[in-house]
């Protein structure tokens, strides 16, 4: 498998969507650090960590849409020029090929990741500190984010091995992660209950009456866990902050489900398919 | 002070898996090397030894044993060329002899009717008989160039390796009458079968018994068993023990000029291994055995 | 004889549709095994089968002697270099660093690059992209793709598609050259026969699927020979008749009992000619086809 690493490598060493994606999510990163300082006025305990827990993708899981776009070409691309053909033809191994694929691709998207971070790190911790947070917290944030890109990175790559086509795979990857998005917002808005005003109200009165969700429990629980297994889902409860060091710790071994699963069940369906 | 102390530990485990891991990687690449240097020697491939190692000595050697064996199978290449070439030129010149030879016995077949004298005819006779001979040696050298190359493919089925022994011999009994030769002979009773060409059988014991024949001293045995090992055995005083061994070289003649090419017990040798069998000769005590396993 | 590469009711089907139907064919080492049929008769299907790219409904083959469900036969594809359909060439790189990635998946060494592309034509190139190439350097830098990891099997599926002449022709030399130098078996398959007839030492032919016939190119050049081929009584006397009576030169005495003659006879003379020999003519055969009428007659003549 070194072989076909070292010819992943290669590309991905010459891959200028990797190096533009690199840039923007950089550039995110820097936003993000001025966002926050300009919150500094209104809310003086912002810190560095907010400009971290930005990095997690949030309300548009623009990871998500970052790693659909690097994967999908990456491997596409390679479908399209037909040079994926010739590591079949040439005795790769069709799970040892799906394997470097995976590899080589987490190491882009764990890169780019950090590129925020890194940003954050240099000049976020410079102009806002970070505000009492410990290190161990903000390692642990660091973790759970990069294992979730993973995980993203995972699920791409299994559709965009199997599907052999750039546009399926950005099309199944970009409007899966949106709609995915959406669920998410929905089930986490119906999991907190209604909010309900009611038309008369007076002024300085709280006349809203909470409704709260009118699921069965064990639904409840399962859409909680589902949420949570979700990379979109984790992005956005990431995001939202103020998560435990256990939660966290689940939220990796949740990530690593996608990542086992694609390295062995995407490996063994790879081995089934025709290819052109 | 316990810090440094812990991290200088660490250091040095992590120093030594380190040095592990690369012990590992080395022996790995070591053994893929051997594997694939025999698997590019034995099937003469022109794929090159590629370990999975990065290290810069590791892929030095691959290349070196790369490009020797390049070379050996390039040498064997030129060998088998040249040897093919040699044998598609005898069996064309063979295939091209026949014509002219029938045209020229047709011409003297003609010349004999058109009345001759007594001395005209006994040159005649000479011609003839001398065209007759090169046409038995063309056939020769054509069955001798078809069997050697991998052109004349045996056609196998189930064979009884004695009966075609028996046959073989039934059609020399005339030849062994004519030298005073009586031939002792012991072959098993029941069927010994094997996969074989019955042709290619029939030539073999033709060839080493019409061998026996022109040259035994004066006596032949023919010894088979029932594991199909068939010995042929003769007294000849002119050999020794050098040139027995010698016997199924090609164009190797004890006597020339006794009109054989030295092609007979080649060809036999050559049909034999087709067949997946083995044929030896020894000699001891003025006898000479000849050895035939299938 | 060492078989490279054999299939054994090699099976096919899409869509209740057998696209390759019990196809057992047999290439020799050394051979340039020319796979002939006509467009959609399988011919690329059977090779996507044996490179491993589409799964197969039926039978197996055999690669350098490992079955297709073995373990060494990954050991046994990195002996072939293939292009079906068309080449697999990066545009965005130049055809050195196109060559550059192939090597790094094979394990090759980067030192043969330079030689490689003088060898297929491609040296001048430099920093020329892929994507500016013409067809005829696409297909080239595909061959040396194939070549890169010094291939003992060469599959190609028509690669002289869309090329000028020259090109055909640059090509043709280039196989034969690697046949012939580096003992590289070929598999190449075409729709025009008369391409191959200049380069292959075997045919396959295929129809339908099908496998219809094998035939070494010596088989098929004496199939295709105009000549007549008679049974005699005797041929003793043959070459004295032919020469004398009917001023023939070309002819081979095949047995006791048959001979050929090539070119023009007029077999009204023959039999006359003979007849005055004292020799009996029991049979005449007269052979006169051009390699497309050996095809067409071949698959059924069906258009």
């Amino acid at each position: 498998m070194g072989k076909l690493l070292r010819a992943d490598l290669f590309r991905a060493r010459r891959f200028k969507v990797f190096y533009l994606l690199l840039a923007v999510n950089a550039m995110v990163g820097l936003f993000s650090v001025f966002n926050q300082l300009t919150w500094r006025s209104i809310e003086p305990s912002v810190s560095a960590y907010e400009v971290l827990l930005d990095g997690f993708g949030g309300g548009i899981a623009f990871l998500g849409i970052l790693n659909a776009v690097l994967v999908s070409i990456f491997i596409g691309h390679e479908y399209a020029c037909g040079a994926m053909r010739n590591k079949v033809m040439t005795g790769g191994g069709r799970s040892k090929i799906y394997l470097s694929k995976l590899a080589v691709s987490s190491a882009m998207c764990a890169a780019v990741y950090l590129a925020f971070h890194v940003v954050n790190l240099v000049l976020g911790s410079a102009l806002l500190g970070w505000g009492g947070h410990a290190f161990s917290e903000i390692a642990l944030a660091l973790l759970a984010g990069l294992c979730m890109s993973l995980a993203y990175c995972a699920v791409f790559t299994g559709i965009a091995m199997l599907s052999k086509n750039t546009v399926i795979s950005l099309l199944i990857g970009i409007l899966g992660t949106l709609i995915v998005l959406f669920a998410v917002m929905y089930l986490m808005s119906a999991l907190e209950g209604t909010y309900i005003i009611a038309d008369t109200a007076e002024e300085g009165a709280d006349a809203g009456i909470w409704i709260p969700c009118p699921w069965p429990a064990w639904v409840q629980s399962f859409v909680r866990g589902l949420l949570r297994l979700l990379p979109t889902g984790q992005s956005v409860l990431l995001t939202m902050g103020g998560i435990s060091a256990a939660g966290m710790g689940g939220y990796i071994g949740l990530s690593c489900i996608w990542i086992v699963l694609s390295a062995v069940g995407g490996s063994l369906l790879y081995r089934k398919i025709d290819m052109k | 002070m316990q810090i440094a102390l812990w991290c200088a530990v660490a250091l040095l485990i992590l120093l030594c898996l380190g040095l592990a891991c690369k012990i590992i990687l080395l022996r790995t690449a070591m053994r893929q090397i051997r594997e694939q240097a025999d698997e590019k020697l034995a099937g003469a491939s022109n794929v090159p030894i590629a370990p999975d190692s990065a290290d810069g000595e590791v892929r030095r050697l691959s290349a070196g044993l790369t490009h020797m064996l390049d070379e050996v199978i390039a040498l064997g290449r030129k060998y088998r060329e040249g040897d093919l070439e040699l044998k598609r030129a005898i069996t064309n010149v063979s295939h091209d002899l026949r014509t002219p030879l029938t045209s020229a016995a047709g011409y003297a077949g003609l010349l004999k009717k058109s009345g001759l004298s007594s001395k005209q005819e006994e040159y005649l006779a000479v011609i003839e008989e001398r065209i007759a001979a090169m046409k038995k040696l063309t056939d020769e050298l054509l069955a001798y160039s078809v069997a050697a190359s991998d052109e004349g493919s045996a056609a196998l089925g189930e064979v009884d390796v004695a009966a075609v022994l028996e046959d073989s011999l039934t059609q020399f009994y005339a030849a062994f009458e004519e030298r005073g030769i009586s031939p002792v002979i012991s072959i098993p009773q029941e069927k010994v079968m094997r996969i074989a060409d019955k042709d290619m059988l029939a030539r073999i014991f033709g060839n080493i018994i019409s061998n026996a024949v022109r040259y035994s001293d004066g006596d032949f045995c023919v010894h088979m068993e029932k594991g199909c090992e068939i010995f042929f055995e003769n007294a000849a005083a002119a050999l020794d023990e050098v040139s027995a061994a010698r016997l199924f070289d090609r164009f190797y003649t004890v006597e020339n000029g006794r009109g054989s090419t030295g092609l007979g017990l080649s060809i036999a040798k050559t049909l034999t291994e087709k067949l997946g069998g083995s044929i030896g000769a020894s000699w001891s005590g003025g006898r000479l055995r000849i050895r035939l396993r299938l | 004889m060492e078989y490279v590469l054999t299939t054994q009711n090699l099976t096919k089907i899409y869509r209740h549709a057998a696209a390759v139907d019990r196809v057992s064919m047999h290439v020799r080492r050394g051979d340039i095994y020319g796979f002939v049929g006509r467009n959609g008769a399988g011919k690329t299907t059977v090779m996507r089968l044996i490179c491993g790219l589409a799964g197969k409904s039926g039978g197996s083959y055999t690669l350098f002697g490992k079955r297709d469900d073995a373990r060494g036969i990954d050991a046994a594809r990195r002996r072939v270099g293939a292009i079906i359909e068309a080449p697999s060439v990066f545009p965005e790189y130049t055809a050195r660093e196109n060559l550059q990635v192939q090597c790094a998946a094979l394990g090759a060494e980067e030192g043969n690059i330079t030689a490689l592309l003088e060898y297929v034509g491609l040296a001048e190139t430099g920093r020329k992209k892929a994507r500016n190439f013409s067809l005829g350097m696409r297909q080239r830098l595909g061959i040396a793709a194939a070549l890169v990891g010094s291939p003992d099997l060469l599959i190609l599926d028509e690669p002289t598609n869309g090329l000028d002449p020259q090109g055909i022709v640059e090509v043709r030399e280039l196989l034969l050259r690697l046949n012939r130098e580096k003992g590289i078996t070929v598999l190449i398959s075409s729709h025009i026969l008369g391409e191959l007839s200049k380069l292959a030492t075997a045919y396959g032919f295929i129809e339908k699927g099908a496998l219809v016939k094998e035939i070494s190119a010596r088989e098929l050049e004496d199939a295709c020979r105009k000549s007549v081929h008679i049974t005699v009584s005797e041929t003793e006397k043959l070459p004295y008749i032919f020469e004398r009576s009917l001023g023939l030169t070309e002819f081979k005495i095949l047995s006791a009992a048959e001979a050929d003659i090539y070119g023009d006879v007029k077999i009204g003379q023959l039999a006359l000619a003979l007849h005055a020999g004292g020799i009996e003519l029991l049979r005449v055969q007269e052979k006169d086809e051009d390699l497309e009428g050996y095809f067409i007659n071949l698959v059924g003549g069906e258009r």
